[in-house]
């Protein structure tokens, strides 16, 4: 029962939160918004489980992207007169609200197909061969995921690990090679 | 036809979630000027994205094969890919402000025709 | 004897500075003239004796290596130039005596004549380009002397012509003599058959160079044979063993597939082979010696080239240009045939003839100088010809050195003489001139043949060589023999003539003679030192050995003749520098009738040793007589004027041969206005035929790929344009739909993207229930 409250809980702050993030007029507090969703979200995966991604969650999102995101803001707007959009045209929102119902609408509409119709009291999709809902969570443990997460990055995705560590030092030269200021 | 579940324990629940986040990016995306709320907009499609990850890998992994921890490997890769894209593009955006004095897109348009 | 290979790196090291030292200069010259200025002459002449040391080491080192007894393989190194397919062109060097004796020769004396400039050429506008230019002259001549192959000596033969151009056509600004004043003043006294409208450096440079281009093409063809010869029987079944594919054109590979191997007669090239092959060969090539030594009947432009400093006329006249013909036909002597020796001789004769009687009527100091190098080149072809090589290449050195001389000795009067060249208005000019009086005197009884000087031994030699060739032969052989002793009276009496017009007797004219003055010590010691060799008695005989010529120094008294492995041991026959490298004349001749040589037997070299010794005596007698009646004649003309030169022109045959004389024998102009009007003539027709009969044709055609554009062109702009241009129209249409979609805004392609992607999932969806 608690554990039902509280995934409401975090459910209910994370999307509205999120509405708040893409209705907000002012950057800034959009920023602060996005705050609460990341922190939603990592809520969602302590719910489901997945301690140490929830860590790494408030870590990088939290604590770095956010963080560089309220710099760039900062950085680049007068926050008192620009952070204030000077109101989105009602086109781009229409146009915005639209995708966003549609794809809102396909997704849906791709989990009802892929629970499959209800026969019986059984669902038929190929997700669900009984209800999406009896899914088996896998078994707890008591020592996190971290150990787990750990071997299989050090073993089976051990080549996209070290990809990613390219990837990311590639990224961290191309963006001070980006913002660097001429030296003439 | 499609019935949520009661509290923490059913999948459907965090796909809705996961859909919700995902509509508001792609509306923060289209409907923002300001380059920062558009990149706001991505990483909350991001974060959906990571949220679809670890609830199949909660929920489905007997289903689809794998092992359980596949999908909360594939979300710890998506942040650190967020991390990277949002320094890249943190960078462009001041890039541009250097620039232009300014990083409304609208006004960013020498490439337009 | 094997040599060492040390040696032999040793002598190309040597050889290999003795080539580039000077053409190093060259370029310093050219390329820093302008920092250097008058520093040039310095650094040209300090190569050039560098040089010379290296040439005075190397030919040393080869003498003390291989020691005079030794009739063995000369030095020879040899790397690839140019590879076609399994052919291979060498480049390299050979030495022997020949070479680095020739070597010391163009050094040495390039030295002294450098020496020389630096007092003629100053003040000169071009002073430092000369000096580049000489040293570039004497690269060319040292590549040619140290040459081992035909190829490499043609490359060279080309350069030493250009060589020349420059040297010839140094003042290449002076107007043509025509339009001198000075020249108009003097046209009276002069008797030149030169056509002197033409008579500039430029025209003379050219004339240099296209009547060489006659005889260097003979020289190519001549080359073209041998190559083809050798490359046809190198891929014989039986010649595979030799290797000639390597180097085919070089010397040695030469005399050994010729003289050995007998290729000439295994191969046939145009429905000839065997001798007559061979001696077309050899007369081919030795048409590029007619060219460059000067012989009738290209022998033309040698008097013009006397438009150039009197110091490079001294040098081309010594010891580089045209000595480089003589050293090359002596270079290719062994591949001569009877026939071909002939040809050689009897061009010579003619040659030294003809130049002798030519250089009679001269006025001008140089003309006769010029003339006398024709004739004494001939007079080394007749040697040659004869098959008295080492006599030939004997004088060659000696001549270079007193012909050197008698040019600077010349330059130097000319300068004391306020640039005058008129012997009318010499004479008594010994007073004020005593080194080069001397020094004249000295070169002219060395050139006359007089005992005790250079020309002496290589002179007798030469008319030796001739007269045993003629005992032997008989018949026409006779006739190179006897032109070569009516020559050699010849050139005594003119060389006196130019003596006593020149230094003796009365001043003619007054104001010339008082301004006359010695020269300074730059010109007056090379001039003594050159003198001095020229007192030839301790050392031209060396050159040359034999029994007859009393000499010190070093000699042996045995040798070996070495052909077809076979060693015949001859005594008593002292054998000089020259006869230890060369390959004897003995082993190449006799022929018999087929024209393959056979080795000598020791009955036939003792004959042949014993007609030597009575050609020498014969030979002595009669040249010392010529040298007596040619003296005497000019001493009773020019100093006792017992008999005056004007009244014997009234004798009518004396005054038809004067004509004659003074007219060239009508060669120049032969050329000037017979061949080359002919040729113009001909030039007309081809003109005519390529611009009325080529050219209509041409045109026609033309005519007719302009009519057939023409209808093309119509269906090109009505047709295929209007198909290219709808596609074009097509194209920009669809641009234009694209285009409205490209609003540059990347939400537009985001909601775009999406919504089509959410309204296809939902139609799928929707549709497949």
């Amino acid at each position: 029962m608690i554990a039902n409250i509280v995934f409401w809980a975090v459910a209910l702050l994370t999307a509205g939160s999120s509405i708040f993030v893409v209705t907000s007029r002012n950057i800034l507090h959009a920023a602060f918004g996005l705050c609460l969703t990341f922190l939603g979200v990592a809520g969602i995966y302590v719910l489901l489980h997945a301690d140490f991604v929830a860590a790494v969650q408030l870590i990088v999102y939290v604590g770095g992207i956010l963080v560089l995101i309220m710099f760039a803001v900062m950085f680049s707007s007068n926050v008192v007169e620009d952070t204030a959009e000077k109101g989105r045209s009602k086109l781009a929102m229409a146009a915005g609200g639209g995708a966003a119902l549609a794809i809102f609408g396909a997704i849906v509409l791709i989990g009802v197909r892929l629970t499959g119709p209800k026969l019986d009291g059984v669902f038929t999709g190929p997700l669900a061969t009984a209800n999406v809902n009896a899914l088996t969570p896998f078994a707890f443990t008591i020592d996190g995921t971290a150990y787990g997460l750990g071997h299989y990055l050090m073993g089976q995705y051990l080549l996209p690990f070290e990809v990613v560590s390219v990837l990311l030092l590639a990224a961290l030269i191309g963006a001070v090679v980006i913002v660097r200021k001429e030296l003439n | 036809m499609f019935e949520f579940a009661k509290g923490p324990d059913g999948l459907s629940n965090y796909l809705i979630l996961a859909a919700l986040l995902f509509a508001c990016g792609i509306f923060a995306m289209i409907s923002r000027r300001n380059a920062v709320g558009i990149l706001m907009g991505v990483e909350l499609i991001l974060n959906a994205a990571g949220i679809n990850f670890v609830a199949f890998a909660r929920f489905g992994h007997d289903k689809v094969g794998g092992n359980q921890l596949d999908g909360q490997i594939f979300t710890l890769f998506i942040i650190v890919l967020a991390a990277a894209e949002a320094a890249v593009a943190l960078a462009l955006v001041l890039a541009v402000f250097q620039t232009h004095r300014t990083i409304s897109l609208d006004e960013v348009d020498e490439m337009q025709m | 004897m094997p040599t060492s290979i040390e040696t032999v790196h040793i002598c190309t090291a040597l050889a290999t500075g003795i080539l580039l030292i000077p053409l190093a200069a060259f370029a310093v010259i050219l390329f820093f003239g302008k920092h250097l200025d008058k520093k040039a002459d310095k650094i040209a002449t300090m190569a050039m004796f560098v040089s010379f040391c290296l040439s005075i080491a190397l030919f040393t080192m080869s003498v003390s290596v291989k020691g005079v007894t030794a009739a063995s393989d000369p030095i020879v190194y040899s790397f690839s130039w140019i590879t076609l397919g399994s052919v291979d062109l060498q480049m390299g060097f050979l030495i022997d005596s020949l070479s680095s004796f020739m070597c010391m020769v163009v050094t040495g004396l390039a030295s002294l004549v450098l020496i020389y400039s630096m007092f003629y050429m100053d003040g000169d506008t071009m002073y430092r380009r000369y000096f580049g230019f000489m040293c570039f002259f004497c690269f060319a001549m040292l590549g040619i002397v140290l040459s081992n192959n035909l190829l490499m000596t043609y490359v060279f033969w080309e350069l030493v012509g250009l060589g020349s151009y420059f040297l010839i056509g140094f003042w290449f600004y002076k107007p043509p003599v025509a339009k001198d004043h000075h020249y108009q003043e003097l046209k009276a006294s002069y008797a030149t058959g030169i056509d002197e409208r033409m008579l500039s450096p430029a025209h003379a440079q050219k004339k240099a160079f296209v009547m060489n281009r006659i005889g260097d093409f003979g020289f190519a063809i001549g080359i073209g044979i041998f190559f083809t010869v050798m490359l046809t029987a190198a891929k014989m079944p039986g010649n595979q063993k030799y290797d000639w594919t390597h180097g085919p054109l070089n010397f040695t590979t030469l005399y050994d597939a010729v003289r050995v191997h007998h290729v000439f007669d295994q191969v046939t090239l145009l429905g000839m082979s065997g001798t007559t092959l061979l001696t077309l060969a050899g007369m081919f090539t030795f048409m590029g010696a007619m060219g460059k030594s000067a012989q009738f009947p290209l022998h033309t432009w040698l008097p013009d080239a006397m438009q150039g400093p009197t110091t490079g006329s001294s040098i081309i006249h010594a010891a580089t240009m045209v000595a480089a013909g003589v050293y090359m036909t002596a270079r290719i002597s062994p591949l001569l045939t009877n026939g071909s020796l002939f040809f050689v001789a009897i061009i010579g004769g003619i040659t030294a003839f003809l130049a002798a009687t030519m250089a009679l009527v001269q006025w001008d100091i140089k003309a006769v100088l010029a003339y006398s190098t024709i004739s004494q080149l001939g007079y080394m072809m007749i040697a040659l010809g004869a098959g008295a090589y080492t006599a030939g290449i004997a004088h060659l050195y000696t001549h270079a050195i007193f012909k050197c001389m008698l040019f600077l000795c010349a330059g130097s009067v000319i300068h004391a003489c306020h640039h005058l060249q008129d012997m009318n208005r010499f004479g008594g000019l010994r007073k004020k001139m005593p080194i080069t009086h001397l020094a004249m005197l000295v070169g002219t009884l060395a050139i006359s043949g007089v005992p005790f000087f250079s020309g002496f031994y290589s002179k007798d030699a030469i008319l030796a060589g001739s007269l045993a060739r003629a005992m032997e032969m008989g018949g026409l052989h006779w006739i190179p023999f006897v032109l070569g002793v009516v020559t050699a009276g010849l050139t005594t009496f003119y060389m006196f003539r130019l003596i006593f017009m020149t230094f003796y007797g009365e001043p003619r004219d007054k104001e010339i003679y008082d301004h006359a003055h010695e020269s300074p010590a730059l010109a007056t010691v090379p001039l003594m030192v050159l003198a001095t060799l020229c007192l030839g008695f301790w050392w031209s005989g060396h050159l040359i050995g034999g029994d007859i010529v009393p000499m010190p120094g070093v000699s042996v008294t045995t040798t070996q003749f070495e052909a077809k492995g076979e060693e015949v041991e001859v005594a008593d026959v002292k054998k000089g520098w020259l006869d230890a490298y060369m390959i004897s004349p003995s082993t190449v001749l006799p022929r018999t009738a087929e024209g393959t040589a056979h080795p000598p037997e020791a009955a036939e070299l003792e004959e042949e040793h014993h007609r030597h010794h009575k050609a020498h005596l014969m030979a002595t007698g009669l040249s010392l007589l010529m040298v007596l009646l040619g003296l005497g004649t000019a001493f009773l003309m020019y100093i006792k004027r017992a008999v005056n030169p004007d009244n014997l022109l009234k004798i009518a045959p004396l005054s038809l041969a004067y004509s004659l004389f003074s007219q060239l024998w009508f060669f120049d102009r032969l050329y000037q206005d017979g061949i080359v009007p002919a040729f113009k003539v001909f030039n007309n027709a081809c003109s005519w035929f390529d611009s009325k009969v080529v050219d209509a044709t041409v045109d026609s055609t033309a005519t007719v790929v302009k009519i057939w554009s023409r209808g093309a062109a119509t269906v090109d702009n009505w047709v295929v344009d209007k198909m290219v241009d709808a596609f074009g129209w097509v194209t920009w249409i669809f641009g234009a739909i694209a285009r409205s979609l490209q609003v540059g805004r990347i939400q537009f392609y985001v909601c775009v993207t999406f919504g089509v992607a959410a309204l296809l999932l939902i139609g799928i969806m929707l549709a497949f229930p």
